[in-house]
């Protein structure tokens, strides 16, 4: 087993967790499966047991333990059913930064051979591709298509200020593609000197690290960087809190780097958006790459403050203990049913707030929020921000 | 009739994409065959071509979404976009209770449609072409 993909810092981690168990409650993948090994605690102690027989005492007397193919099979499931949400580093007493070190052991499995196939799949997608679905790069903007009144441009410019960043779900999912539709409006109308990348744009790397691929991400990351600065641009907007994310920590760039949220806060605060008032009663989903991974809980919030008419209601879990929607941390790809089954807690969370429309800044919650509720044939209604926004809008 | 366990209803016309067209007067109801919705599972979401939008046959139009699959709405004739079912926007599941009567899609104004027809396939013929999808999409799922 090589340690090196993990650091000094993540070794200790591994190292300092007492066994206290405060993770179990609020991990959701436990609220679930209710199995000591799927769990923060479980996973680390098993890893600890590893480290022991290949490092500790008796393997440097006898020599390291043989890993039993069973053992990293079994704990490999482990890794990979956890959808990332980080809510048990943020819980944790002695500060594991868990959400690292779950990317980290993903990285260590990988090398042994020990991954889902799905997971496998996108990879190559993704490699060959540039993009998760494994369909030609250059319909990555076909949900363009769909729009009236488009300027010659297509809004893919030569040369611009800022570029949009698409992100590969709002690109080829279509539940999603309201997304980048709305958004492109938004931006439009307000006068802001955009452009997206089009076929050009790839994949910014996350699923590959949240696969444990690191290593594959670096033509994926000087490819982006050098298409933006190509159109001359000095910030890049999101509307994929795991693209933001991403870019945040893992490319490296002077560039300005801005959500979806923060950047129509700006709008805003400019007096470039303004409001109709329209009386309706909403919540909001934090999504975990955006919340607790990036730190943003505010500016979605002072957007939905600012619009007149607009009653917000907290959820009863938000901001730092929003609950994962179940999208998070590829964990669709190896188990769906556990996903929808987190899903479903978040939709009865929802209706318990008594709102109308739950509003939210992640494609891949508003995908699995949606599809799980008409599923269950349940009449939520969900909006990406910039929907919301966009219908608002005087 | 019946063909490997799927219903096809006798009055439409099929395309090989796996969506049907049904003529009365100059307008054209298409929707998606019973095998279609079946291979898809529940279906979540319809992205349908908006009112007025022309259509080339055969070429893509729309989407349909259903969990981890996409797929894309290929238009069976060539025409004007008449009008959509705005009630699949919420209730997309009407695609899987009622392929041919309340999932249907869209309504075309047909701008060529003798010679469209021609290129479609009436339910006499579909029997050796549904066999042939249905171990298609078997292997697919291996």
């Amino acid at each position: 087993m090589d340690l090196s993909k993990l650091s000094p810092k993540q070794l200790l981690e591994i190292d300092a967790c007492t066994r206290c168990g405060e993770c179990l409650r609020f991990c959701p993948i436990y609220s679930q499966k209710g199995e000591e090994g799927i769990n923060p605690r479980g996973k680390i102690q098993v890893m600890k047991k590893f480290i022991r027989g290949q490092y500790g005492l008796w393997a440097k007397l006898f020599g390291p333990k043989k890993l039993s193919e069973e053992d990293v099979k079994k704990f490999s499931e482990m890794v990979y059913h956890c959808t990332l949400c980080g809510e048990c580093g943020l819980q944790c007493p002695v500060s594991i930064d868990s959400r690292s070190l779950w990317l980290g052991l993903k990285e260590v499995l990988v090398d042994l051979g020990h991954y889902p196939k799905n997971i496998g799949l996108m990879k190559n997608n993704v490699l060959s591709r540039y993009n998760i679905s494994g369909e030609d790069n250059d319909l990555r903007v076909e949900w363009l298509e769909a729009m009236e009144g488009l300027p010659d441009h297509k809004y893919q410019k030569e040369r611009a200020e800022v570029v949009y960043f698409i992100g590969c779900v709002a690109a080829y999912f279509p539940m999603a593609h309201k997304i980048p539709q709305s958004f492109v409006k938004i931006l439009d109308r307000t006068g802001v000197d955009f452009t997206l990348l089009g076929g050009a744009e790839w994949c910014c790397g996350f699923p590959l690290i949240g696969g444990g691929f690191r290593k594959e991400t670096q033509e994926l990351i000087r490819h982006n960087i050098e298409g933006v600065k190509a159109k001359g641009a000095h910030s890049i907007i999101f509307s994929c809190p795991s693209c933001y994310h991403t870019w945040h920590e893992n490319y490296h760039t002077d560039l300005k780097l801005f959500d979806s949220t923060q950047f129509i806060l700006n709008l805003i605060r400019e007096g470039k958006i303004q409001f109709e008032e329209k009386k309706i009663r909403v919540t909001y989903h934090d999504p975990c790459d955006l919340g607790r991974a990036s730190g943003i809980y505010e500016a979605p919030r002072t957007i939905l403050r600012s619009m007149p008419g607009v009653e917000f209601i907290e959820l009863a879990n938000h901001g730092e203990r929003c609950k994962c929607c179940g999208g998070g941390g590829l964990l669709e790809m190896v188990d769906p049913e556990l996903s929808a089954a987190l899903a479903r807690e978040k939709i009865k969370e929802i209706q318990a707030t008594g709102a109308e429309l739950v509003i939210t800044s992640c494609q891949q919650c508003v995908r699995t929020i949606l599809s799980t509720a008409r599923r269950m044939k349940i009449p939520l209604k969900i909006s990406y921000i910039t929907e919301f926004v966009l219908k608002h809008m005087r | 009739m019946e063909i490997e366990g799927y219903l096809f209803p006798d009055d439409l016309y099929y395309h090989k994409e796996h969506f049907w067209a049904r003529v009365e007067g100059n307008t054209v109801t298409v929707g998606t065959t019973d095998f279609a919705q079946k291979s898809a599972g529940d279906i979540v979401f319809v992205e349908l071509p908006s009112i007025g939008k022309t259509l080339e046959q055969g070429k893509p139009c729309g989407s349909l979404e259903s969990g981890k699959w996409v797929g894309r709405v290929y238009a069976p004739v060539s025409g004007k976009v008449e009008s959509s079912n705005e009630e699949l926007e919420d209730s997309p599941e009407l695609i899987n209770e009622s392929p041919y009567e309340k999932g249907w899609m869209f309504k075309v104004s047909p701008s060529n449609l003798q010679e469209d027809l021609k290129n479609l396939m009436r339910v006499d013929a579909l029997g050796d072409f549904i066999k042939s999808e249905v171990e298609r999409v078997k292997k697919t799922k291996e």
